[in-house]
């Protein structure tokens, strides 16, 4: 039975051709960072050649090398993995902290979920990207940091999607009927509510993934990234100063985050339209 | 009078009142009801009589605005209404569980039927999912469902309304509880579905010695289950007698009028007989007896004085003048 629901929910995604063009995408820079090391052996931080090589037919040069004579292609292999990762943990912990706020809010509505959502908007409310540029600027600038920055600033938009699904789900006969038979506010919530709103919640984290990544990127492109490791935004940073002489230096990276995050932002849609009850046709 | 100990479930001037921005709604005004061990006592009203809230408020599941404001609902001589909200809990599906009208929407829709039903037993006597699942195997197959396996499977929009009520009544009776309310269960189904499913009810309550409250507006289905009926009015009890007096002999002008009202397939009517006026408006109740602006017997003592649920005799009680009030 499940098995056939999923082969459905695949059948209406793939008809969707943007999305399949979307996922296609996102795979395909996945699989690139996770065979990286296959790929291209060695450090990508290693002095391997002449600095500003353009791009030419070579495994090193690729894609050209930077100032300082390191390969452009061995970055962005590199960096895919910590931009990707950086995307999915802090989506996935936004999405968590969201999740939380959202269902207690919404349960526990009245006093103390109105005083949750007021907490939300002092976080909407403030641009996120200049409050990740300001924890990052005084926390410093460790991946974790830009993690914990990014998530901090992106759950309140989840927060207020469940808490509106939790409103109108709590008032549902089987919420009212599994309190008939005795079950606590937790499992309820848990185990009736959340299930239930689980669609716009995937939709939504695969869209903060998408978001997370820019802002990351974002934060590298000022020079707030991690120095230590090669990301998108780094390289990007890196190429601003050579603009003119190495376009190849910002091209690459630049061509790899808009991919991925329109392949992020495709899966999103594709996905909403895939799991919208409303819009499926039986 | 019954002595307290025979009774399963005995609630006394019970009231439960809603305040709306309107006004206070009282939903359920002083209610007295009893119910014997292994009997099944049908509540009968026009919908907005009170007889829903009247059940929510013994699971004490009222919705907000509404309140519980005073009385006992007193279960095996336990007062329920003084338990803390926990102790509540380990009774709601253990001692006392409820099936509901629309079994759709009563049931999750993406939860596995087997899960749903093992989550009752998850949450009051089994330790592992693998025991429940068990159980549930054999409670689909006490409900008379013939794929149980299959069943529980599968999701709610896959069953048919019938088999969808036989699960919540399975639901219902997994934890084995004393008491069964049953809020208009069979309104949602068509003819033939009712009459398995209240076939259903009637075997397991004997069989599994359950109480059952039937809560319902279909005296036909009331004559078929139940030995004790109450008569509910505006948020009170107008009369309460068993089954075959209430037929044989209403005393209740109220009840009078609804048994005329109803249909039966062995006499055929010109003309549908109906009760005069509407119910009334339960933030405006009449003074008096709230049945007097209806009732074609009213006097003057019905427009000022209420009167009181009194015996008369064979274990009847009524609220009217007639009857000495």
């Amino acid at each position: 039975m499940q098995l056939r629901g999923l082969r459905r929910f695949a059948r209406t995604y793939a008809k969707n051709r943007n999305a399949t063009a979307g996922l296609f995408f996102v795979a395909l820079f996945s699989l690139l960072s996770i065979l990286a090391a296959a790929i291209f052996p060695g450090d990508p931080f290693g002095l391997g050649g002449d600095p500003f090589i353009p791009p030419s037919l070579n495994n090193f040069s690729l894609m050209g090398t930077d100032d300082l004579g390191r390969s452009i292609f061995g970055q962005l292999l590199y960096g895919g993995r910590i931009s990707l990762v950086i995307g999915l943990v802090a989506a996935a912990s936004s999405a968590g902290l969201g999740i939380a706020f959202g269902l207690l809010a919404g349960y526990f509505a009245g006093f103390s979920g109105e005083a949750f959502m007021r907490v939300s908007e002092v976080f909407q409310v403030i641009p996120r990207f200049f409050l990740a540029l300001i924890l990052v600027a005084a926390l410093g600038t460790s991946i974790y940091n830009i993690i914990f920055a990014i998530a901090i600033t992106s759950w309140p938009v989840l927060a207020r999607i469940v808490r509106a699904e939790t409103l109108s789900l709590k008032e549902k006969e089987f919420v009212e009927a599994s309190r008939a038979i005795g079950e606590s506010d937790t499992r309820i919530m848990f185990s009736e509510i959340l299930p239930n709103c689980l669609p716009p919640i995937i939709v939504n984290t695969s869209l903060l993934v998408g978001q997370a990544i820019l802002t990351e990127a974002g934060l590298s492109f000022l020079g707030l990234g991690d120095p230590t490791k090669p990301t998108w935004g780094y390289m990007l940073y890196n190429a601003q100063p050579f603009l003119r002489y190495a376009w190849w230096m910002a091209v690459f990276p630049g061509i790899a985050i808009t991919l991925v995050v329109l392949g992020l932002n495709l899966i999103g849609d594709g996905l909403n339209d895939a799991l919208n009850p409303k819009l499926r046709q039986m | 009078m019954n002595n307290v100990n025979e009774d399963l479930l005995q609630i006394n001037s019970l009231k439960t009142h809603f305040a709306t921005t309107d006004g206070i709604v009282r939903a359920v005004d002083g209610v007295n009801l009893r119910i014997a061990a292994s009997q099944a006592v049908g509540l009968v009203g026009e919908s907005g009589s009170g007889k829903s809230m009247t059940a929510l408020s013994i699971m004490r599941l009222v919705p907000p605005p509404g309140k519980i404001l005073e009385g006992q609902v007193l279960l095996k001589g336990k007062d329920l209404l003084r338990l803390s909200e926990k102790e509540m809990r380990s009774i709601r599906g253990k001692e006392i569980s409820m099936i509901f009208q629309d079994p759709m929407t009563y049931l999750n829709p993406v939860m596995k039927i087997g899960d749903q039903i093992a989550e009752s037993l998850l949450v009051h006597q089994c330790d592992t999912k693998k025991q429940a699942m068990d159980d549930v195997a054999k409670l689909l197959e006490r409900v008379q469902i013939h794929s149980p396996k299959e069943t529980a499977n599968s999701y709610p929009h896959q069953l048919s309304g019938g088999m969808r009520q036989r699960v919540l009544i399975a639901i219902a009776i997994a934890c084995n509880p004393s008491l069964l309310i049953a809020d208009e269960p069979t309104t949602a189904l068509d003819a033939t579905l009712q009459v398995q499913i209240l076939d259903l009810l009637k075997t397991l309550a004997a069989e599994l010695k359950i109480s059952v409250l039937l809560i319902t507006h279909d005296l036909g289905i009331v004559a078929d289950i139940c030995d004790f009926v109450n008569v509910m009015y505006a948020g009170r009890i107008l009369e309460c007698a068993d089954v075959f007096s209430l037929f044989e002999d209403p005393k209740h002008p109220y009840t009078k009028g609804l048994l005329a009202s109803a249909l039966s397939i062995d006499e055929f009517k010109e003309k549908l007989v109906t009760i005069d006026g509407i119910v009334p408006n339960l933030l405006e109740l009449p003074q008096g007896c709230k049945f007097h602006p209806r009732c074609q017997y009213a006097t003057v003592r019905c427009r000022t004085d209420e009167p009181r649920l009194v015996d008369v005799g064979d274990g009847r009680m009524v609220a009217c003048w007639l009857f000495g009030g």
